[in-house]
């Protein structure tokens, strides 16, 4: 396979679009999942889902 | 003159014209959030109002403080100031539809008791004066202590006025408590707030009277949200309260409730005069045809069957003209671009990808555009009202016919809608039907399948074979539902039902500016985020199926080729590629598994690609479908299913039965990650979204099995 400019910039491409997905399925829901929400609570009382 | 910036915030009942208000002060200085953690949307912007800008917050809709619903629990959170990224507001006005003064006058009263200087809008006089209902401000305002001015929200003369009366208006304090409770509900409020409220909350001075009254009412804490360290100190002190008012020969859940609407009915009772005139309005006439209970049904099922002939039969022409763009678009970009990787990936990648589910957005448009309108006359309330009936017959509760219909948008916000129905049980089963309900995310597989395989036959003069079968499917989704949720009952038998109690709210024309705006907004979503979804998997898809780069054996070669028996002289350079590449391997790996159901391995890879988004499905036919077209070639993904042939049988891919096999599958299979992804959230557990894919996949591999072998056999 020839290396040239647009072979490159297609792996460039999928370079991006990996990062873009392996963002939105897997790092921001692990995130979210992590995040509490931000009620504030009193004295005694805990939070969560 | 108010020289200050204030916070104002917008408080009301549903349906009141709360939001038509919001956006008539803030016009399009506003931005709309989730709050943080759930998907109620947080409305926020700015007026200005005599050169000072204000900031302006749309609560969500209540009809009380003692919340039954999560959205109501965020009105009351945030006047009570539970949150610590929104401050309390200084201003609070609270919206009252002027027909259903009392009812609405409720949640004022609360709103008054919390401390914050309110102001109450009467909106929708001019409904009030069509029922023959008159208002007089003036005694209101003198018999409440408060400020209050009277609107007609679509009118934009009448928006000055109210911006008039925020810029005079006296920030003071209402005088809390001005119904007075009797001494037993004093007595018990006192109690909780110094032996409970204090002690275990952080709520301010102000708020804890109402969170006292929330308490006796409710009885316990009824909070799935969060927890305290000390809560069964936390009930006995409910239950002591609760005891002081039975003693007093009072019931503590109506305590409350009777003593504000003695109050509210004494305060209206000289400002609001009804004249006998509007005995049985409009509405009461239609009502008494749309929501009977033999005709309810029927006109609901017509209903449903012309929007989905009209979705079909009117998107088609737009549809075709998107088709022919994104053809013309890749041959113009593959002819403009030197040959080359980059060429191909945008080409059979990138556009043909897009093109796939772009074609479909006047589909999605025309859906939205119809849901929209239902709401905005007031009919959807109707057709909840008409379900629920049914729904109650087949086990399931009132309160889980709006979730299910929301679930023909999509089923995110169906299951977010179940936090509405009170008994655990009976949410359980709402969430785990609720995936059935046809979403619009199934509409692009099922109206490439119909257009494909269905005869446009007419029926009945004004119906076609193809907008019965589509509307067929949304049925057979409803069934489905229905039938899981009987079965679901049986396993997990429930007690009494509580009562399913809705506001119908009156027929009225809806407002066009809101059901164009809302459509847009539908729209913007499914190509904004379908869509990069879509684009960025059909990237990597068309790099799985272009590599390993295999170049196809010669005739004389092929006796040699131990690898590939099925080698067929027929075949073109590209689909021999294809079939060769990771993705095709993939493919062939699992197609004896979907080989039963009629689908070959170019759908296998489709089904295991539309789990990230259902839409995807149509999106990764048209890449790989365009990567094994021959140079020079141009069609539809449409053409080129019906044309796809077997190389190994020789008889074409697709058939009625395939077309209807894959159609059941799309219908009844858990294949979206995101719904997975909800129901672990709402149910805070692993059991039921697992529970869910397992019986949802193996009852539409079964149902495909079964129609695919009879119609493959008829």
């Amino acid at each position: 396979m020839e290396f040239d400019f647009q072979t490159g910039v297609a792996f460039g491409v999928l370079a991006v679009v990996l990062v873009y997905l392996a963002n939105r399925f897997i790092v921001k829901p692990l995130r979210n999942s992590q995040a509490s929400s931000d009620h504030k609570c009193g004295p005694g009382c805990k939070c969560g889902d | 003159m108010n020289k200050e910036p204030l916070s104002i915030a917008l408080v009301g009942n549903p349906n009141t014209g709360k939001s038509t208000i919001f956006n008539a002060l803030t016009g399009l200085r506003q931005k709309i959030a989730n709050y943080p953690g759930i998907t109620v949307e947080r409305k926020v912007g700015t007026t200005i109002i005599g050169g000072v800008l204000h900031k302006v917050i749309d609560l969500p809709g209540a009809y009380s403080l003692n919340y039954k619903k999560l959205d109501e629990r965020i009105a009351y959170e945030t006047l009570i100031g539970s949150y610590e990224h929104e401050e309390v507001p200084d201003l609070v006005l609270v919206v009252v539809d002027s027909s259903n003064l009392d009812r609405n006058l409720y949640l004022a009263s609360q709103v008054m008791d919390l401390g914050i200087p309110v102001m109450l809008v009467l909106n929708m006089t001019d409904v009030a004066e069509g029922k023959g209902i008159k208002i007089n401000p003036d005694l209101i305002s003198s018999s409440l202590g408060i400020p209050v001015v009277a609107i007609s929200a679509k009118n934009k003369t009448e928006i000055e006025k109210l911006k008039g009366e925020i810029s005079n208006f006296d920030l003071s304090k209402p005088e809390a408590l001005k119904w007075n409770p009797d001494d037993s509900l004093k007595e018990a409020m006192d109690l909780l707030i110094n032996d409970w409220i204090k002690l275990h909350t952080d709520i301010p001075d102000r708020a804890q009277a109402i969170e006292a009254l929330r308490l006796i009412s409710e009885g316990d804490f009824k909070d799935a949200f969060y927890t305290f360290e000390d809560e069964g100190k936390g009930r006995a002190t409910i239950r002591k309260a609760q005891q002081i008012i039975e003693q007093g020969g009072g019931n503590p859940m109506a305590a409350e409730v009777l003593l504000r609407y003695n109050f509210i009915g004494e305060s209206t009772s000289e400002a609001a005069t009804h004249s006998a005139q509007s005995e049985v309005s409009i509405t009461d006439r239609i009502d008494a045809f749309v929501t009977h209970k033999v005709a309810g049904p029927v006109i609901f099922t017509l209903v449903l069957l012309f929007m989905f002939q009209a979705i079909f039969s009117w998107a088609t022409p737009f549809m075709d003209m998107i088709d022919l763009l994104f053809v013309e678009g890749g041959n113009w970009v593959a002819n403009t671009l030197p040959d080359g990787m980059l060429n191909d990936l945008l080409v059979d990648g990138v556009i043909a990808g897009l093109g796939g589910v772009v074609i479909f957005l006047p589909q999605i448009l025309f859906l939205f555009f119809f849901i929209y309108i239902l709401e905005g006359t007031g009919y959807m309330a109707r057709a909840a009202f008409v379900m629920d009936g049914f729904m109650t017959k087949v086990g399931l509760h009132g309160r889980s016919v709006v979730p299910l219909m929301s679930g023909f948008a999509c089923a995110i916000p169906g299951i977010m809608a179940t936090r509405t129905i009170e008994n655990w049980r009976d949410r359980i089963i709402t969430i785990m039907v609720l995936p059935f309900m046809a979403c619009s995310a199934r509409l692009p597989v099922y109206a490439l399948m119909i257009a494909a395989f269905i005869p446009s036959t007419t029926v009945l003069g004004i119906f076609t074979l193809q907008g019965i079968t589509f509307f067929g499917l949304y049925i057979f989704g409803i069934v489905m539902a229905v039938f899981a949720a009987v079965v679901m009952k049986r396993i997990f038998p429930t007690g009494q039902q509580t009562p399913f109690i809705m506001e119908l709210p009156a027929y009225k024309m809806p407002k066009w500016s809101v059901v164009f705006q809302n459509t847009a907004e539908r729209g913007k979503v499914f190509i904004t985020e379908a869509g990069k979804i879509i684009v960025a998997i059909s990237i990597v898809l068309w790099f799985l199926a272009s590599f390993p780069k295999t170049e196809m054996p010669q005739v004389v070669q092929s006796e040699s080729t131990e690898y590939d028996s099925s080698f067929d002289i027929t075949e073109n350079p590209e689909s021999y590629q294809l079939r060769h590449s990771f993705a095709g391997r993939f493919g062939k790996m699992i197609e004896p598994v979907i080989e039963p159901l009629g689908f070959d391995w170019k759908i296998g890879i489709g089904l295991i690609t539309s789990f990230a988004a259902r839409e995807v499905m149509v999106g990764t036919l048209n890449t790989i479908y365009s990567i094994e077209e021959e140079d020079g070639e141009s069609s539809t993904l449409k053409e080129k299913l019906i044309n796809d042939v077997n190389p190994e049988t020789g008889k074409p891919v697709y058939s009625i039965a395939t077309a209807i096999s894959l159609m059941i599958f799309f219908a009844l299979a858990m294949q979206c990650m995101s719904t997975i992804a909800i129901v672990k959230r709402e149910t805070n557990s692993w059991k039921w979204p697992t529970a869910m894919f397992v019986y949802m996949t193996a009852l539409a591999y079964i149902s495909s099995f079964i129609a695919f072998q009879i119609g493959s056999n008829l």
